[in-house]
């Protein structure tokens, strides 16, 4: 995968006409190192009349690029979600273990909440 | 309050959406094709906000990380852990749509440019930075050592940043390079759509990662509390 010089396929070249070769090979083509960055400046303009043909199919680097984003973004909320549930997973057990340890801490609550209600009731009676 | 906070949530992650649609119609249907590169020139528009989501990633580790030095706390320590996620998630794409739009533009994938390099060595440091968390602990000294890396993260971003204008390289220089540009008002449109979206987005995800981290903290309090009030085992801590 990693190269340090521009590749051509044979098949490319040979099949066709030195212009469209030529027109190929201009974006393809690495510029020489500078240490300017003014040199390195780039425009991007709007085509103008039919698009060049290309030596790699950008419409396939494209797409394989715009996939693979999406696909880390997805890889991001499924670990989320995984992390989520092993803190679900945790807390559950927490709960298991109070109730294990006070197994009337829910029916003390509710008898609290029982009795908090009832006591404007009984005042006013 | 808290039902505030869900709906502001809510509203950020509807405005992500909004902008990403409109960010894909713009690229798409609207942003002319390159007159050079052709079609796929149009990776610039998620490759660049993507190197701006890694930035503010690393910029909220390096808050986290010197708020936790300064005063320990879950918050921090959860900004710090969550930035550094990321960093490495948006430095992933980075470096997998660079050399997609390299393979095109300069007929190779990839070459030890400085641009490229550090912006490698940068997402390996916070690759460091989370499985120095995921598995040396979670104790005061792992974090402040975590907090630490997170730091040297940081001061890598501005030798990304101007790599490309102090040394030599073939990485190109489009929006901060003189001369260079989008000529196009369709394709400035496109960029800028993409650069709130992926804000709105890092936004989201920041907040979710750092309360989902405070939570884990929390519950890691209460798991030694109830160990030891002999509660709890160790086997059922680590389940």
């Amino acid at each position: 995968m990693i190269h340090q010089e521009t590749q051509e396929t044979p098949s490319a070249t040979q099949a066709t006409p030195p212009e469209v070769v030529s027109a190929q090979a201009a974006p393809t083509q690495a510029k020489p190192a500078s240490s300017n960055p003014d040199d390195r400046a780039q425009t991007f303009e709007a085509q103008q009349g039919a698009p060049i043909p290309e030596a790699h199919s950008g419409e396939r680097l494209l797409v394989m690029a715009y996939g693979f984003i999406w696909v880390i973004a997805m890889v991001f909320v499924q670990l989320m979600w995984l992390r989520q549930r092993g803190l679900s997973q945790r807390l559950a057990t927490l709960e298991k273990a109070l109730d294990k340890a006070d197994p009337f801490a829910d029916e003390d609550e509710r008898m609290m909440k029982t009795v908090v209600k009832d006591v404007p009731k009984r005042e006013m009676d | 309050m808290k039902r505030g906070t869900d709906a502001v949530f809510s509203l950020l992650l509807l405005v992500a959406t909004v902008l990403y649609l409109a960010t894909i119609y713009f690229v798409f249907f609207r942003a002319p094709i390159e007159s050079r590169m052709g079609i796929v020139q149009k990776i610039f528009y998620f490759h660049v906000p993507a190197a701006y989501s890694m930035y503010v990633g690393a910029a909220a580790c390096f808050i986290g990380s010197v708020g936790y030095l300064i005063r320990p706390n879950d918050l921090w320590d959860g900004l710090g852990r969550a930035g550094a996620e990321i960093a490495v998630t948006f430095g992933a794409m980075v470096l997998v749509t660079g050399p997609l739009w390299a393979a095109k533009a300069w007929g190779f994938f990839w070459t030890w440019d400085p641009r490229l390099t550090t912006a490698l060595l940068s997402v390996l440091i916070y690759v460091a930075y989370l499985v120095l968390r995921s598995f040396a602990g979670d104790g005061e000294g792992e974090r402040k050592f975590a907090a630490a890396l997170g730091i040297l993260g940081a001061a890598n971003l501005p030798i990304i940043h101007f790599s490309v204008q102090k040394w030599g390289g073939q990485h190109p220089a489009v929006i901060t390079g003189k001369g260079g540009g989008l000529q196009h008002p369709d394709m400035k449109t496109a960029l800028m759509l993409s650069f709130l979206a992926f804000t709105c987005f890092v936004g989201a995800l920041l907040w979710v990662r750092t309360r989902q981290q405070m939570l884990s903290s929390r519950i890691a309090r209460a798991e030694l509390d109830a160990l030891d009030l002999g509660l709890l085992d160790g086997g059922e801590e680590a389940a």
